[in-house]
């Protein structure tokens, strides 16, 4: 660097930054979810009258959004006992071996395997989703909701809606009075871990 | 949803106990009363497992979830039915086979998660000790002629069980126990039809293996259960069966008749009875509706 000119110094300066953009972009960053950000809602039908509303306070994980949606990932994490229908007795029944059995299968997780280009902003994501001790490839519509960079760093949102038979995942209890079909709506948040 | 669990829980298993009854007793008669009837405990062994897969018929074999092995403590329980008149006089073969069974039994139904991992050992013998009580004091009863009364007095400690576990949130524990009930109930009029006076003789080891099982099942899986407080209600529970026998063989005086089946009846179910009031009084109160 001692004989290099001004000129070439700012050049290669420049040529550097120019690179390391590029491969930010072409290796995009793990996001982790921000559990108090992120929201894990459920729908369900209850007795075929009205759909009934329930959530998961605790979901934790990372994704990854690149520019080449093959190379984007989720991996998210959902504790069952975490489970809130704003009903003590009813979220103690949900945790029972009826439901989710949230002793012996303590999480719910969802990976991806295959992420694709969708509609508009929306990735076309297959994964792998594990709830009850039942594994099953799904896949979801993942729209990209926004980013935003600030003093703690950027930050990226996602949402997804889509709808699963819970019976397909061994919770056959009560198909009478609450139905089988559960939307499942999950709104995630995520940042760099600085 | 309860008339499902009526058809499968109840229906369903009663009608095979009545069917299988009636028909062991048409061809198969003892000549002496004296000898041990296996016909009651394949009956309530069969009628047990009809119930459990009329009620959960994705059960796995082997099982996938820890609850599942229900099932094969239903079929021990069946095994212990038919040995337990035969063994009941012999005492060291009895004490093998009853220390031997409730050991193994306790070791299987002990789930291996980590909030009771600590205490491992202690849950292990506590469930162990509770099924051996219950296997012992009611293999006494066998010895001697009670009649039908501890199969009726058991079938109202198993009902009260079935409060116990709906209370630790566990539904499906509680069907469990409802067809249990339903069995032993239905055991009880069909044998008082028949004048077939001594169905106790084995059948009785049903509730000695399950009410224990069920409790201590319904704790692990409740989800307020911390793995650290001594779970009193649950124990008070799982010996329904010995207190049956001691209130069935412990002298009463003068008592005779109606008054003696009274009060042994009380007796017989007050630490059950007091398991439900402690559950009830630490239940949830903020739901002012129910779900």
């Amino acid at each position: 660097m001692k004989n290099m000119s001004l000129k070439t110094q700012v050049c290669a300066v420049l040529l550097i930054g120019i690179c390391a953009g590029h491969a930010s972009s072409a290796f995009a960053d793990e996001l982790t979810i921000d559990g108090g950000h992120s929201s894990v809602l459920f729908r369900v039908m209850h007795k075929n009258t009205a759909p009934f509303y329930g959530r998961f306070n605790e979901v934790s994980g990372t994704f990854t959004l690149a520019d080449n949606p093959a190379d984007s990932s989720f991996d998210v994490v959902i504790k069952t006992e975490s489970v809130d229908t704003n009903n003590k007795k009813r979220d103690g029944h949900l945790k029972s071996p009826d439901f989710f059995n949230a002793r012996e299968f303590p999480t719910i997780s969802f990976k991806s395997t295959k992420v694709e280009k969708g509609e508009k902003d929306t990735l076309k994501v297959t994964g792998d989703l594990t709830c009850h001790g039942v594994t099953k490839s799904i896949t979801i519509d993942v729209v990209q909701t926004g980013a935003a960079s600030g003093p703690q760093g950027e930050s990226k949102g996602i949402e997804a809606i889509f709808t699963i038979k819970r019976s397909e995942f061994g919770m056959e209890y009560g198909l009478e009075a609450l139905g089988d079909d559960v939307r499942v709506i999950v709104a995630l948040e995520g940042g760099k871990r600085g | 949803m309860e008339f499902a669990f009526f058809l499968e829980g109840v229906a369903a298993p009663v009608a095979t106990l009545v069917v299988l009854i009636l028909i062991g007793n048409r061809f198969w008669r003892l000549k002496d009363e004296r000898q041990a009837d296996p016909l009651p405990a394949i009956a309530c062994g069969i009628a047990l497992t009809v119930a459990f897969f009329a009620m959960f018929p994705k059960t796995a074999v082997p099982p996938k979830e820890h609850w599942q092995w229900i099932l094969v403590v239903i079929w021990s329980a069946t095994a212990a039915a038919l040995i337990m008149p035969l063994i009941s006089r012999i005492t060291i073969l009895r004490m093998v086979m009853w220390i031997a069974t409730s050991l193994a039994l306790a070791w299987l139904v002990f789930p291996t998660w980590e909030i009771f991992a600590d205490k491992r050992n202690w849950w292990v013998g506590g469930i162990a000790i509770a099924i051996f009580a219950n296997l012992e004091s009611t293999s006494h009863l066998s010895r001697k002629r009670h009649g039908l009364s501890p199969l009726f007095m058991v079938t109202i400690g198993t009902i009260l069980t079935s409060i116990v576990v709906v209370l630790a949130n566990q539904a499906k524990f509680a069907q469990i126990c409802g067809s249990i009930a339903a069995v032993l109930g239905f055991l009880f009029l069909v044998c008082l039809l028949l004048d077939k006076r001594e169905p106790i003789r084995g059948s009785m080891a049903f509730p000695s293996i399950l009410i224990p099982v069920l409790a201590f099942l319904a704790y692990f899986f409740n989800p307020d259960s911390d793995g650290k407080s001594f779970p009193t209600a649950y124990v008070l529970t799982s010996i329904t069966p010995l207190m049956v026998a001691i209130a069935t063989l412990c002298p009463m005086g003068k008592l005779k008749g109606w008054k003696r089946f009274a009060v042994v009846q009380v007796l017989s179910i007050i630490p059950v009875a007091i398991a439900v009031v402690m559950l009830l009084m630490t239940a949830s109160t903020e739901d002012p509706y129910s779900y």
